[in-house]
């Protein structure tokens, strides 16, 4: 066995145990998978109301609005359905436990990440559950257009679970400043809601506010793979968003990096 | 094995004025003082040596320790475990120790304290082998059977503290980093996880340090004593050596008197080597090390009547109470 495979290993254990923990929360997981619905319906029920009076809002016809917000609230919830990898790294910050992460033969945000991906795998299932009771609600809901942009969604939503990721693991280590979490992780979940296209499709915005999603990483995170799934991008331009995504994620990754690095360098460990 | 020079360790701590006034001014400006957690502390260790590290609650303990596990940057000086530079080669670095800290857990809160091994296994790529010795020998000192099974949070805090030693052993590590491991356990217990720091110092070789509130612990432990006390070291020697040391008038001879006397009369050559406090029917003399508990008795029992006599030698309390007042 090299060592490259030994590392694997390392983080396919955290990716298990992660997968576990979470299903040890049974209650508290199906709880907020059903408070998930519930927020999908509610958000339906405006936009049913909306368009009570007219045809289309911004391009968008009422088939189409229904569409997005499914699937956006679909990708919302393969993310998280509380967008919470900072969670587990602040309180183990706040109660000093840090120092056994920071203790094993791991890098330390890769290690993270994989106790993320552990989580977002049942996050998918539940995700695609979901999606498919919606489906067959209501059988107007489309599908991708095509094999090609089922697989360009894929790879755009691997992406923008990437920039979100990272997003938060920054966030989260930002507790080791500021000692503190409930703050940031609230204005962080503020802007990349309203960023991301998380709440409403982003092209309804005006043009000034366009010009500002289009130079910020967020919008890769919901609206970019909601967008290839409903086919309202060619596969050109497909291509090109995602490959913006992938410029997102190399430099999210290396913030994530860069802020560990000086976090491990003035980082104090709580408690005696 | 581990070499450390002139270590510091300084943090800033904010301070706030108290009330609410204080509270809304500390949002906008916090006044900011630096405390020298650690000041130049030196000593080295050998392979194999089982080390106390003690000293008064903020001594700097917990600092120096995590120092050495590389988890917290050293503001100046050196560390070196094993030949490297902990905080520089963290990941090499956690291959060679393990850690225990009393007052935190590494076993996963929710699941089966046996998910935890398990993921230690993979973590540290431990092979099957001695993954299995190491968990047939620890299950059979530490006596783990019948509860790996339960979720941690269902763990008293004895069976919870020896799963603990056990995970961070788990890999074989050559250095052991022990940090108040004792710390409200019972007596049982207790007397277990000493005999299993005992053991594994002694059949496998693991360099230990072990800091402590419990001077006991110490006691059964430790051949060699590191003093720490506001940030620096204050004594590193034997046990023997501490007493020697701080041995002067700590040693006491206390009578119970049949009747009530007016005074207790000592032998003139005494004078100057003892002191004397009487209540009712008892008397304690505190004497030094120059005039034998013997003499005194046989001056006392010549004179008076008595129905009880308690000798006490220098206590190991007194000796590290004398040694922190410093």
């Amino acid at each position: 066995m090299n060592a490259r495979q030994g590392l694997l290993k390392r983080y396919m254990a955290l990716l298990k145990m992660e997968v576990e923990q979470t299903m040890a929360y049974r209650f508290s997981f199906f709880t907020s998978f059903l408070a998930q619905i519930v927020k999908t319906l509610v958000m339906l029920a405006v936009w049913i109301a909306v368009y009570q009076r007219r045809e289309t809002v911004a391009g968008f016809s009422y088939s189409m609005m229904l569409t997005y917000l499914l699937i956006s609230q679909s990708v919302n919830n393969v993310y998280g359905f509380m967008n919470d990898a900072e969670r587990p790294i602040s309180k183990k910050i706040r109660q000093g436990t840090i120092g056994f992460d920071l203790l094993k033969p791991v890098n330390f945000v890769t290690a993270r990440l994989m106790e993320n991906v552990g989580k977002t795998t049942l996050q998918l299932i539940f995700a695609v559950l979901m999606f498919l009771v919606f489906k067959l609600c209501m059988p107007s809901l489309a599908l991708p257009q095509s094999p090609l942009m089922a697989l360009l969604f894929a790879v755009s939503l691997v992406a923008g679970y990437l920039i979100m990721t990272f997003t938060s693991l920054i966030s989260g280590l930002g507790t080791f400043w500021l000692m503190n979490d409930w703050g940031l992780r609230n204005a962080k979940n503020a802007i990349i809601q309203f960023f991301s296209g998380a709440l409403a499709p982003l092209s309804m915005l005006p043009g000034w506010m366009q010009g500002v999603m289009n130079v910020l990483p967020f919008k890769g995170i919901v609206y970019v793979p909601t967008m290839i799934y409903m086919g309202q991008y060619d596969v050109a331009s497909a291509l090109g968003q995602i490959a913006v995504q992938l410029v997102w994620v190399v430099i999210m990754y290396a913030l994530t990096r860069l802020t560990f690095g000086l976090a491990i360098k003035k980082i104090s460990i709580n408690g005696g | 094995m581990i070499k450390v020079q002139n270590l510091s360790k300084d943090y800033v701590v904010k301070l706030k004025e108290k009330g609410l006034k204080g509270m809304a001014k500390s949002l906008i400006h916090t006044e900011k003082k630096i405390v020298h957690a650690v000041q130049n502390v030196n000593f080295s260790i050998g392979e194999g040596e089982l080390v106390g590290y003690i000293g008064p609650n903020g001594a700097g303990k917990s600092t120096t320790i995590k120092m050495l596990c590389g988890i917290l940057q050293p503001t100046g000086g050196s560390v070196s475990v094993c030949g490297i530079t902990p905080s520089k080669n963290r990941i090499q670095n956690a291959l060679n120790v393990g850690a225990v800290f009393g007052q935190k857990t590494q076993l996963w809160w929710d699941l089966p304290v046996r998910e935890t091994f398990e993921l230690l296994k993979r973590m540290y790529s431990i092979p099957d082998a001695v993954y299995q010795k190491n968990m047939k020998d620890f299950t059979e000192y530490l006596e783990l059977t019948g509860f790996v099974d339960q979720p941690v949070r269902q763990l008293s805090l004895g069976q919870r503290m020896r799963c603990e030693i056990a995970a961070s052993l788990l890999h074989s590590p050559k250095v052991l980093y022990l940090d108040e491991p004792t710390i409200g356990l019972d007596i049982n217990v207790k007397i277990k996880m000493r005999e299993f720091i005992k053991r594994i110092n002694a059949e496998r070789g693991v360099t230990i340090i072990l800091t402590t509130h419990d001077l006991q612990d110490i006691e059964e432990l430790a051949k060699r004593i590191i003093v720490i006390n506001h940030g620096t070291v204050g004594f590193d020697g034997s046990m023997k050596e501490l007493a020697a040391r701080y041995a002067g008038g700590q040693h006491t001879v206390s009578f119970t008197l049949d009747d009530e006397v007016e005074t207790i009369m000592l032998p003139e050559g005494m004078q100057g080597h003892y002191s004397l406090k009487k209540d009712g029917y008892h008397v304690t003399i505190t004497h030094d090390a120059a005039l034998p508990a013997s003499d005194i008795i046989t001056a006392v029992v010549t004179q008076y009547h008595i129905s009880d006599i308690d000798i006490k030698g220098p206590q190991i309390e007194d000796v590290v109470l004398e040694v922190y007042q410093q």
